[in-house]
């Protein structure tokens, strides 16, 4: 009976309501509901814009698409944790690989003939793959929330994988296939034929943007696809089997440590960089003590940096994102990249000089502080 | 008025946000703080203090970026197409993966740049307000950019997805009124077989619900707007009223049973037996079709009597206009901005 009338209330709940008197002259606009996404009303402001969006059929139906939108073109690399404080998000996301790497340390001690050194990657591979699950205990859902069945048929676990990998549930059955080159270059060529300003295009025809548009924007459901994907299928990317599952082991490493966050020390032992979880990057000349936001105009996760001088440091990220600053961090620049795999490691000798290894194992290398990159061998 | 920004203040911010790296004119860049703090303060005079506060929280490097883009700067348009005309079209595919969005989002890019000039496209401007169907376009010479809409209050690839978004929802409004959205498919109404005990409970029941709804915390509503209307993830649903997952589950679950309380109390008010209100959920189970409050509060006998009790109405002084009364009663309900210009009167009131 309990269970039944808990249903009935949950089915009323799901129904859209079909008077909905919010008019759009009385709605906020985009750039206020992005402040509201992004947090950055003050706390009255914050309270009025929600009693609106409780009511408003049409706020609710806005905010929930740019959720969706930036759950799915994974722009909030912390998604799941956005809504704890920073230090718990911090304390638990470096507490199980802490705890792991503790573990492992011990087991290398403990146990003798085990003398030979582990390859980093599979050492943080299988700290990750021993560690507790952690997330689990953060989500009781299952107990305090019976979820929405209904049309939509979604059991807990089910909507907790749904969270972890985005937009599915709208996604029609079949993944959509990757978009491809052509598709981008005809929606600029679309653009083109709109225009009735033939001579002032944007300025998206020159040879830089080109090379992104034909690369990217590659759907996360295609990158899954392909990180899934069996051992020959892996193959066909010209690499051999074995460095495929190195790289494959240094990119889940890569990707542990980007969602943890993780220090870029210089030569200066005093002057770092803390980046992440996320977007974030901050600066510290005095060892730690101290740290200053810094902004690098980031559009994607950062996975690794390197700091070859206390002026220079690089970092990379998801999508072929190379960030570098010849000043210590008073400016950042975007570095054009060839490829939008994502990057895993990077190694730089100079403002000038600087490796960087992909998800998919093959490794880029640069003399001109990334204005052209080759393929090492 | 805007407020009044000193220059060295501006000084500051332009060489903060690295506008020169896209000579961006310092007059522009100004005229971009002064209309951010414009509308955040809406006709308030902010004290020195909060205005330098407030500015020194705003994405300057976005917002000059935008100022850039806004005055059809090269070098600028060269790092917004690299950096984020994909944010834009992976958000598109992301609202509607069949690609519908993708027009829309290059009717945005379009409007970003200031090209649809008005008289060979007129396209009045979603969700901004003045807009007048020549917005986003370029007219006597001067480039009429949507980029000046952006503030900087949020990331410059937050402020895209809303304005995709808001395109997107209203296109859908306009193209069925009546609707959903695609991800809000309820199922098709079941045929009943005539039953003259429906025609009574229901509505019933569905007015309890309306003044139990009304009764939550607008905070709590929207939490369960989200999560059972709009149908998002836990963390989604956290992620936008800042909230940890955990947390959400507790406000959901907390939420739920204070309706269904409230919903069996007022129908034993109603003088309903015990069978007759197991009956009254049975019959919510079996129905499928849109909540219509208004008509049903209009059919249900006393729905429009009723009395609220103290604790409702505490409730309601408390949390502000509940929703049933809203729906009901209030036939011209006070809009989000009339609620703040009310509160900065009772502000300045009250200094």
């Amino acid at each position: 009976m309990t269970t039944d009338r808990d249903k009935s209330i949950e089915r009323l709940l799901r129904r859209p309501l079909s008077s909905d008197r919010q008019a759009p002259d009385h709605c906020p606009d985009a750039e206020t509901l992005a402040a509201l996404a992004d947090d950055t009303l003050t706390a009255p402001a914050r309270r009025d814009l929600e009693s609106h969006v409780a009511d408003c059929h049409r706020c609710q139906a806005l905010t929930a698409a740019m959720v969706r939108a930036e759950s799915s073109s994974g722009a909030t690399a912390d998604g799941a944790a956005a809504g704890m404080p920073w230090w718990k998000g911090r304390a638990l996301k470096w507490l199980v690989p802490a705890t792991a790497a503790a573990t492992a340390v011990a087991l290398w001690v403990a146990v003798p003939g085990q003398r030979t050194p582990l390859s980093e990657e599979a050492t943080l591979e299988s700290q990750i793959a021993a560690a507790p699950p952690a997330a689990s205990p953060e989500v009781p859902r299952s107990d305090a929330l019976p979820p929405p069945a209904d049309a939509r048929a979604n059991s807990s676990p089910a909507r907790e994988r749904e969270a972890d990998v985005g937009f599915e549930r709208a996604a029609p059955a079949a993944p959509p296939a990757s978009v491809p080159p052509q598709a981008s270059l005809k929606s600029e060529e679309s653009l083109s034929s709109k225009s009735p300003v033939a001579g002032s295009l944007p300025p998206s025809r020159g040879a830089p943007v080109d090379r992104r548009q034909a690369s990217a924007p590659e759907p996360p459901n295609e990158i899954a696809r392909r990180e899934n994907a069996p051992p020959q299928q892996e193959r066909t990317l010209n690499q051999p089997a074995a460095p495929l599952a190195q790289a494959r082991a240094a990119a889940d490493a890569a990707g542990a440590r980007a969602a943890a966050g993780f220090d870029v020390v210089s030569p200066n032992p005093r002057i770092r960089w803390r980046v992440g979880p996320g977007l974030s990057v901050q600066y510290s000349a005095d060892d730690g003590a101290t740290w200053v936001m810094q902004q690098t105009g980031a559009s994607a996760e950062l996975i690794a940096g390197s700091a070859p001088t206390p002026e220079v440091c690089w970092l990379v990220g998801r999508g072929g994102l190379v960030l570098r600053t010849t000043d210590a961090g008073r400016q950042w620049q975007r570095t054009a990249f060839p490829e939008t795999v994502d990057l895993t490691a990077v190694t730089a000798s100079t403002a000038l000089n600087a490796s960087v290894s992909l998800a998919d194992g093959r490794r880029f290398a640069t003399t001109d502080g990334g204005r052209t990159w080759a393929l090492v061998r | 008025m805007a407020p009044q920004i000193d220059r060295a203040l501006i000084d500051e911010l332009y060489s903060r946000a690295n506008a020169g790296r896209w000579q961006v004119p310092i007059d522009h860049f100004a005229r971009a703080l002064d209309a951010s703090a414009a509308k955040a303060f809406a006709g308030r005079a902010p004290s020195a203090r909060d205005l330098e506060r407030y500015l020194g929280l705003l994405r300057l490097e976005e917002l000059a970026l935008a100022c850039a883009c806004a005055a059809g700067l090269e070098a600028a348009w060269d790092h917004f197409v690299l950096e984020y005309r994909p944010v834009l079209y992976r958000a598109a595919d992301a609202l509607d993966p069949g690609g519908s969005a993708r027009e829309l989002a290059d009717s945005l890019y379009a409007d970003l740049f200031g090209l649809q000039a008005g008289a060979a496209s007129t396209h009045a401007v979603s969700g901004f307000p003045g807009s007048s169907g020549v917005e986003g376009s370029r007219t006597g010479g001067e480039r009429r950019s949507l980029f000046r809409y952006f503030h900087g209050r949020s990331s410059l690839a937050t402020w895209l997805r809303a304005v995709l978004a808001q395109r997107l929802v209203d296109r859908a409004r306009a193209g069925a009124r009546t609707a959903p959205l695609p991800d809000e498919e309820p199922a098709a109404p079941a045929q009943h077989a005539p039953d003259p005990d429906r025609g009574r409970y229901l509505p019933l029941i569905h007015a309890a619900f309306g003044d139990a709804l009304a009764r939550l915390d607008p905070r709590d509503r929207l939490r369960l707007r989200y999560y059972y209307a709009q149908g998002l993830t836990l963390a989604q649903t956290g992620r936008l009223l800042r909230e940890h997952e955990a947390s959400v589950s507790r406000h959901l679950s907390a939420a739920r049973k204070a309706i269904r309380r409230d919903v069996e109390r007022r129908l034993v008010e109603a003088r309903l037996d015990p069978d007759e209100i197991a009956q009254c959920f049975e019959y919510v189970t079996e129905d499928a079709g849109p909540l219509d409050l208004d008509r049903l509060l209009e059919e249900t006998p006393g729905a429009r009597n009723h009395e609220p009790n103290v604790q409702s109405e505490e409730t309601s002084a408390r949390v502000g206009k509940a929703m049933l009364v809203e729906e009901v009663i209030v036939t011209k309900r006070p809009s989000w901005k009339d609620r703040r210009g009310e509160e900065a009167r009772r502000g300045r009131g009250g200094k």
